[in-house]
């Protein structure tokens, strides 16, 4: 499978200066190639975060200013069916490495009817509510979407996978609607995505248990395969929203010729509700993750995590609005505090986040918001070599425009 | 020709409508479901009963943007501006075009057969033809 970055600097300034060309004669709309048939879109964010007591993503413990989202996107229907289109993304977070523009979706989408459409190239992998529009700050309900879901760490990989899709909408009659994906592929992790990152924190736990000397410069995550459903359900009661998407997926790293670990996720269940009544809107998700982990062909994990949120917000006026969130996730669903084949104390998180979305105008969206986390789950040892607190907060200002 | 104008609203809170849908003049279809409408505008139904693909248009005209968002889409126009833009970013499909006067809307639909909008009452022109909606 071929690379999609592109990782020359003067690609990306390229890429940055054409953007920022395209910007200047245009301020809401779409730029139209050809009548209707052709659009260019985009969307540029910039962010600042500071965390206390632990990293978070990275260097954060200072305050940083890395936290820039560019995407660009053309779309084209060739025909009434036929439609071709994609989109490049420039991420800049606070993690070791990531600065690379990326294919984030690149489609041939054929609609035979309304039931049955295809797409096949890279695809938005759907999962939960919210997966599919993670890489657009402007579509989240937070900067920080609840991470017992929405692990940070993969987002740049889990986001997309190059296969394919099959999509639809059902009529239900009296009670709704369904809108339904089914989906296969493989998923393409970068040298330099969090996730490969992330999966080195257990070679350099290796080195310092037993002396060795193992680098992790040339560690190379693979996917095998990932496959999964998802369905929207819209019904009649206005307002109200469910949604069950399931993921299954098979991954190797490897350290040169050596298979060094391999991570089978058997099923990832969401199940998503989401109910807006007046100024107010309500939003849970429940998921379970079934997985089995080896590192040096032995097995450190296998069952499944437990994860959950609630998110509750309160709109004023249409372009304010006010959330908290309560967020858990444990690493194992039947041993909450307990940590078996992990180094970690605190194999838990649980996050509770207040924030403020304020649509400045129809493109322009201000985001600000503050979590203080119990628990270092996911991946914090990686982020905190030194060690990691048990308390430890973090917080994010964004402003994001989009055409 | 039937025409049914939500001159009130149709309670719970949602503003008065005071608009109508409009389709190309050439169109057969004279009524149309809610629920079709709304799948319509939302990109889920794309073709008419006889097979010829449905051109869907905005109409951002502040007078009648949000009740027919309320009553037709059972969102705000803020919702709806987000589902659109949503379908974008997520590589599911392009937003239809938007016009911000009747005037502007009329004309597009009067000239592109398969399409679908609508206008103040009294924008309608012989270009247009005027379909009920029932509930």
């Amino acid at each position: 499978m071929s690379s999609s970055s592109f990782p020359s600097v003067r690609a990306q300034v390229l890429f940055l200066a054409t953007l920022f060309c395209l910007l200047l004669p245009t301020s809401l709309r779409a730029i139209d190639l050809a009548g209707d048939k052709v659009q260019l879109h985009g969307f540029l964010t910039q962010g600042y975060m500071e965390s206390v007591n632990n990293n978070f993503l990275g260097d954060t413990m200072d305050g940083t200013f890395r936290l820039t989202e560019i995407g660009i996107n053309i779309n084209a229907n060739l025909t009434d069916k036929l439609r071709l289109g994609g989109q490049a993304l420039y991420c800049n977070l606070p993690a070791a490495s990531t600065g690379t523009v990326r294919a984030d979706w690149l489609v041939a989408d054929y609609h035979f009817s309304d039931p049955f459409g295809v797409r096949l190239g890279k695809v938005k992998m759907p999962m939960g509510l919210y997966n599919m529009e993670r890489d657009c700050d402007f579509l989240r309900p937070l900067i920080f979407l609840p991470q017992s879901i929405y692990d940070e760490t993969f987002r740049d990989s889990w986001q997309a996978l190059w296969g394919g899709d099959m999509y639809g909408n059902l009529l239900l009659s009296k009670w709704g609607d369904i809108d339904y994906q089914l989906f296969g592929g493989r998923i393409q992790y970068e040298d330099d995505a969090l996730a490969t990152l992330a999966s080195t924190e257990f070679v350099n736990r290796y080195n310092k248990l037993y002396s060795l000397f193992l680098s992790t410069e040339d560690l190379d995550r693979q996917n095998n395969y990932a496959y999964g459903a998802a369905l929207f359900f819209n019904p009649t009661l206005k307002g109200l929203r469910g949604a069950m998407t399931l993921l299954v997926l098979d991954d190797e790293s490897w350290l040169n010729e050596y298979q060094v670990s391999s991570l089978r996720i058997k099923s990832k269940v969401v199940a998503s509700l989401e109910y807006s009544w007046k100024e107010f809107s309500w939003t849970a998700e429940y998921s379970e993750t079934d997985r089995r982990q080896e590192q040096f062909q032995v097995t450190t994990l296998d069952g499944p995590s437990q994860a959950w949120y609630m998110l509750l917000s309160y709109s004023p006026i249409e372009a304010l609005t006010f959330s908290l969130l309560y967020d858990e996730y444990y690493r194992l669903k039947n041993n909450h505090h307990e940590s078996a084949g992990s180094q970690n104390l605190y194999p838990w998180r649980k996050d509770l986040a207040a924030s403020l979305r304020y649509e400045i105008a129809e493109n322009w969206t201000f985001k600000a918001e503050w979590h203080t986390v119990d628990g270092t789950a996911l991946y914090s040892g990686y982020f905190n070599p030194q060690g990691t607190e048990r308390y430890w907060q973090y917080g994010a200002l964004k402003l994001s425009f989009n055409f | 020709m039937a025409l049914w104008l939500f001159a009130v609203g149709a309670g719970g809170g949602e503003p008065p409508g005071n608009f109508v849908l409009v389709v190309n003049a050439g169109n057969d279809v004279t009524t149309i479901s809610r629920k079709d409408a709304e799948l319509i505008f939302l990109n889920k139904q794309r073709s008419w009963p006889d097979g010829k693909n449905i051109s869907v248009v905005i109409n951002e005209n502040p007078k009648i943007y949000d009740s027919f968002s309320h009553i037709v889409l059972r969102r705000s126009s803020q919702q709806f501006l987000v589902f659109r833009k949503r379908m974008l970013f997520r590589g599911q499909g392009i937003p239809p075009p938007t016009f911000k006067t009747d005037k502007d809307v009329v004309a597009f639909v009067g000239e592109h057969v398969g399409s679908i909008s609508y206008v103040s009452p009294d924008a309608v022109t012989l270009a247009v033809k005027v379909v009920s909606i029932l509930q």
